[in-house]
């Protein structure tokens, strides 16, 4: 997910390093506290304690934290306002891809082909995978392209992928499904538009 | 302001008496190993709970992850075959998750909370004898599937589909539900009894607003304990249900549903979470003020920010679900509620640092650990607000990511301030101190290996690794981060080690350490270490938040307190007397004998498993006879005993002190005993019309095709039959408090023929529906409300055929009405809840 290849994954990685940064400066500001404290150890012992208490918990349990929250919140909102969603992007492509014991079957219903445990895509353009399953629950997972999302026996997810670049995307089933989990791989494959059309002509195989 | 460096001295001891040995061998537990098997004194009920839950965790936390960790080490490894692996994950997660940390923390609480609140026992010793038992053999029934090769495998949380028979067809899953079930019907007795222990069970002059951190922080967890485990339990058996039964709440081809598992999982799983941490802070809370010799900052911020953290744990259970495809807004509102527990957690660590700014440090382990705690902790807390952010937590979900931030949060959030607890309390009880460098090696290793085992985690998850796989490949790039990983083991393994080693070398030869080794504040440092059976002689009175360090002595106080506690001292001893006070204010409120040894508890227990395990082995006969032993000892311990003293022996003690003296048994702690049970009721029933009312909105036809709506009639009628029930108790007990047998008995009456006509009525409508619970969704969840109705009201019923029977012999007068009181309170919760199933199941198809 550190890595890149499609929008979605982008905005994601931004909101991740903006957390980073704060949870790293918190980290830091807590730590440094503690060490202070333990070496300086009681030479405040005069003035007015119940009021320096007062705060500490203001200024570190309450202000602190409602800041840092309030940011990261506003960050996800944001982020989870720019990830395309069906209402905003309008997708040329659909593909249904189901997860079953243990494999993924890809459909793609305007081509007329299919495809096992491996996506193909054209770069560039948004994709709209709707996700099911024919068994149990799995959950699809393509860290460069996007977060992941369950396929469900009884309720269709969608997901919306797109590719920068050409290239192979390795990704996994992310929800425990039996024995056969740990195989239980997907591949996706961006093409340019031009290796897209011929790979459903010549490489997909028949519907 | 005093002094700080006063702080450490020993400050005063517990008064003493010449009764001390008489008492000592009146608490005592007989011996042998009968008298063990019946033994129900806090201190070894309280040292039987966190061994066994010790046991497990090397059992399960320990030796599981060993293996895991060598499987992964290198890539395209083969130690272990795929499904060995997936056993082993699922064990480690259940255990760690069931049979540990709860286990282990109720063991501190019933050991340490009446020396702490300056009380002799808990409320219920018998009661905690069974919470004891059911743990211990639900554990057992658990750990059992390994002799039937049929160990459970999928997951601690066993997501349905997946754990349903269709794709678990063999008895392991049935292990899973079945012998974890005995351990959490155990943890809620224990919650019950520390709820009650807490509330009532202090000394006098010890008010909310002077109770040690530790009892705020239990009191908070029982009864979260009891707002989380009973959906769980709840969603366990409509699992069974399935699985056992052929029901289809979770069969998606009749109208069942694959996420209401998860839903009423996790209303119990993100609670557990701080179920498990907040008695760990109450622990820190407790230690770190100690260790550096100053008061709590914001003692009232603590309060708190632990009841904030109870409230809010309820509300974030989504979180966990935030890749099923929830609607935007739900998902934002969860996440924004995850993130709001970031302030009262933060609260707690700053008060601890500001403490820490104003101490003198003592770099002995507990501290260290306390210090090792705040550490990773912190840690864990910054990967947690992350995790809420939902387009991180989609791609971190079910990824190492994950395991990194768990494990940071429950081994530093919570075993750590666990090992600084046993280093700080074990030498009240054994007498001895643990070794202190034993205990700085202990420490380092453990706190370099955490970091070095999960730290990298998250590394791996950020790369790409997913939960629950037991092999991955070179070109995958996880490499790296598994093998160092792996290697951390090496260091958590010998400090785990040295602990134990420290354990039996202080325990044979520790340096000795006196009542007050800490220069603690608190009222268990004032007893002899170990302590007497009883603890206190003389009963404490507390006028400070920091009894040690603030009061000259222990037995001054209120002119009537003191001479109750001495009068205590020397009356009665022969049985064992107990006070209660007030809730909020701790004036003295009653005195009363608590239950001494039995071994009803345990043939409960028996019966308790007895149950699951018939169901497991499919021999359902098992399960009335089961049913009846457990019926039959409750009976058994409840039975009233002799008093042991005259009615005026009494009444002279009570115009004494001004305190009524019950020999037969407390009324006010059965009076809470009862609002606990039925606060019980309560939460079940929600639970069930959670189930309900989800499958209602899943399933646009209700009921489905060709079923008829349900009889507006029958349900009326049935209705009205338990509302003349209720109106036959209430009557009831208004005659008998104007002293008319005769009306009390025909209230009663009237109560048991009108709860059997309804029930009874209604039962035989269920019966001649066209349809099966096996049928649909719709028939699973109607029987399975009703069900519930139905037994909620036969127990109303028998209670009152129990009171029945003795109003005929004539036990109740004006003046000792309390048995009335509870039945008359628990057949008014039966009725509401009566009424409102059968409302819901009449009125829930009828809803567009």
């Amino acid at each position: 997910m550190l890595e890149p290849a499609g929008p979605s994954a982008g905005v994601v990685a931004d909101l991740w390093w903006l957390m980073l940064a704060l949870g790293t400066a918190v980290f830091v500001l807590v730590v440094a506290l503690l060490a202070v404290g333990v070496v300086r150890s009681g030479r405040g012992d005069t003035g007015d304690w119940r009021s320096r208490s007062s705060w500490w918990l203001l200024g570190g349990g309450v202000a602190l934290p409602s800041v840092v929250i309030t940011v990261v919140l506003v960050a996800t909102v944001a982020t989870m306002r720019a990830l395309p969603d069906e209402a905003g992007a309008t997708p040329g492509l659909a593909i249904e891809v189901t997860g079953r014991q243990w494999q993924w079957d890809v459909v793609y219903p305007d081509h007329g082909v299919r495809s096992v445990d491996e996506v193909h895509l054209p770069a560039g353009e948004p994709v709209l995978l709707r996700l099911r399953s024919a068994d149990v629950i799995h959950s699809f997972w393509v860290p460069a392209l996007a977060g992941k999302m369950d396929a469900l026996p009884d309720h269709e997810n969608t997901l919306i992928v797109e590719a920068d670049e050409p290239g192979t995307y390795s990704g996994v089933c992310a929800e425990f499904c039996g024995v056969g989990h740990t195989a239980m791989r997907i591949t996706v494959v961006v093409h340019d538009r031009a290796g897209f059309d011929n790979w459903i002509e010549t490489g997909a195989l028949s519907g | 302001m005093t002094d700080p460096h006063r702080l450490d001295v020993p400050g005063p001891r517990a008064a003493e008496a010449n009764t001390a040995s008489e008492l000592d061998a009146l608490w005592d537990d007989p011996p042998g190993l009968w008298g063990r098997l019946r033994a129900v004194q806090n201190d070894k009920i309280g040292v039987r709970l966190l061994l066994t839950g010790f046991f497990f965790l090397l059992l399960g936390g320990s030796v599981d992850s060993f293996v895991m960790r060598l499987q992964l080490a290198v890539p395209d490894n083969d130690v272990i075959s795929t499904q060995l692996y997936n056993e082993l994950f699922t064990n480690h997660g259940s255990v760690t998750m069931f049979l540990v940390i709860l286990p282990i923390f109720e063991g501190f609480a019933i050991l340490l909370l009446p020396l702490l609140l300056g009380a002799r026992e808990m409320p219920f010793p018998r009661l905690g004898a069974f919470a004891y038992w059911t743990f211990l053999m639900g554990g057992l029934l658990y750990y059992s599937s390994t002799l039937f090769q049929a160990v459970p495998d999928a997951g601690w949380f066993a997501y349905t589909p997946l754990s349903t028979k269709e794709f678990s067809p063999d008895l392991a899953l049935d292990f899973w539900v079945l012998g974890l079930g005995v351990a959490e019907v155990g943890a809620i007795a224990a919650a019950i009894e520390i709820i009650i222990g807490v509330l009532k069970m202090r000394a006098p002059g010890m008010t909310l607003a002077r109770m040690p951190l530790f009892a705020w922080a239990m009191l908070v967890t029982a009864f979260m304990i009891l707002f989380a485990f009973t959906p769980l339990i709840v969603g366990s058996l409509l699992l069974e249900l399935e699985r056992g039964f052929g029901m289809r709440f979770f069969d998606v081809a009749q109208g069942g549903s694959s996420l209401l598992w998860q839903h009423l999982f996790w209303i119990f799983g993100h609670p557990e979470v701080y179920i498990q941490f907040l008695p760990a802070t109450g622990v820190v809370s407790m230690v770190l003020p100690v260790m550096v010799r100053r008061r709590i900052a914001g003692y009232v911020w603590m309060v708190a920010a632990m009841v904030g953290i109870g409230f809010l744990s309820f509300g974030l259970w989504a979180h966990h679900m935030f890749t099923v495809g929830l609607p935007t807004l739900v998902l934002a509102f969860f996440a924004a509620a995850s993130m709001m527990i970031a302030i009262p957690a933060g609260v707690q660590i700053f008060a601890w640092l500001a403490t820490i700014w104003e101490g003198r440090v003592r770099w002995s382990p507990p501290f260290l650990f306390v210090v090792g705690f705040l550490v990773i902790f912190v840690l864990g807390g910054i990967t947690g607000v992350m995790t809420a952010a939902v387009p991180v937590d989609q791609q971190v979900h079910d990824s190492y990511f994950v395991v990194a931030h768990l494990h940071y949060v429950l081994i530093g959030g919570v075993a750590f301030p666990m090992f600084a607890g046993v280093y700080y309390w074990l030498p009240k009880y054994t007498g001895r101190m643990m070794d202190e460098r034993l205990g700085r090696w202990n420490f380092w290793l453990l706190f370099t290996g955490v970091n070095v085992t999960f730290f990298p985690m998250h590394l791996a998850g950020l790369a790409g690794m997913p939960r629950r796989i037991s092999s991955y490949t070179a070109a995958d790039g996880w490499a790296l981060y598994n093998l160092i990983s792996s290697l951390g083991l090496l260091l958590i393994i010998p400090g785990l080690g040295i602990f134990i080693v420290n354990l039996v070398y202080s325990y044979r030869r520790g340096r000795l350490a006196g009542p007050n080794p800490w220069g603690g504040d608190t009222l268990e440092w004032a007893v002899p270490s170990p302590p007497l059976q009883h603890g206190w002689t003389v009963p404490p009175i507390v006028t400070s938040r920091h009894p040690l360090w603030d009061q000259e002595e222990l037995h001054r106080g209120h002119e009537g307190d003191e001479a109750l506690v001495r009068a205590l001292s020397q009356w009665p001893l022969r049985w064992r007397a107990v006070l209660v006070v007030s809730t909020a204010t701790a004036r003295p409120e009653e005195v009363f004998r608590v239950a001494g040894p039995s071994i009803w508890p345990l043939v409960a227990a028996f019966g308790m498993v007895g149950v699951f395990a018939s169901e497991l082995f499919g021999q359902r006969w098992g399960i009335g006879v089961s049913v009846a032993v457990i019926a039959g000892a409750v009976l058994m311990w409840n039975r009233p005993e002799p008093p042991l003293m005259s009615a005026e022996e009494e009444r002279s003690f009570e115009v004494t002190h001004g305190v009524p003296v019950r020999a037969e048994g407390s009324l006010v702690v059965a009076r809470w005993g009862m609002a606990l049970v039925i606060l019980f009721v309560t939460i079940a029933f929600g639970s069930f019309l959670l189930a309900y009312f989800y499958l209602r909105l899943e399933n646009p036809q209700w009921p489905p095709a060709g079923v008829a709506l349900p009889s507006v009639a029958t349900a009326g009628v049935a209705a009205t039959a338990l509302v003349v029930g209720l109106a036959g108790v209430l009557g009831g007990r208004w005659a008998a408090g104007r002293d008319s047998q005769t009306g009390l008995r025909a209230g009663l009456a009237t109560a048991a023929v009108f709860g059997v006509v309804g029930a009874g009525w209604y039962t035989v409508e269920l019966a001649r529906l066209p349809f099966t619970p096996q049928d649909h969704s719709y028939g699973s969840i109607m029987f399975t409300l009703a069900g519930f109705a139905l037994v909620v009201v036969a127990v109303a019923v028998a209670m009152t055929g129990a009171v029945g029977f003795w109003a005929v012999q004539g036990r109740y007068h004006r003046l000792r009405l309390s048995p009335i009181d509870n039945v008359a309170r628990f057949y008014t919760a039966a009725t509401v809840v009566w009424l409102v199933t059968l409302l819901t199941l009449t009125m829930g198809p009828r809803l567009t």
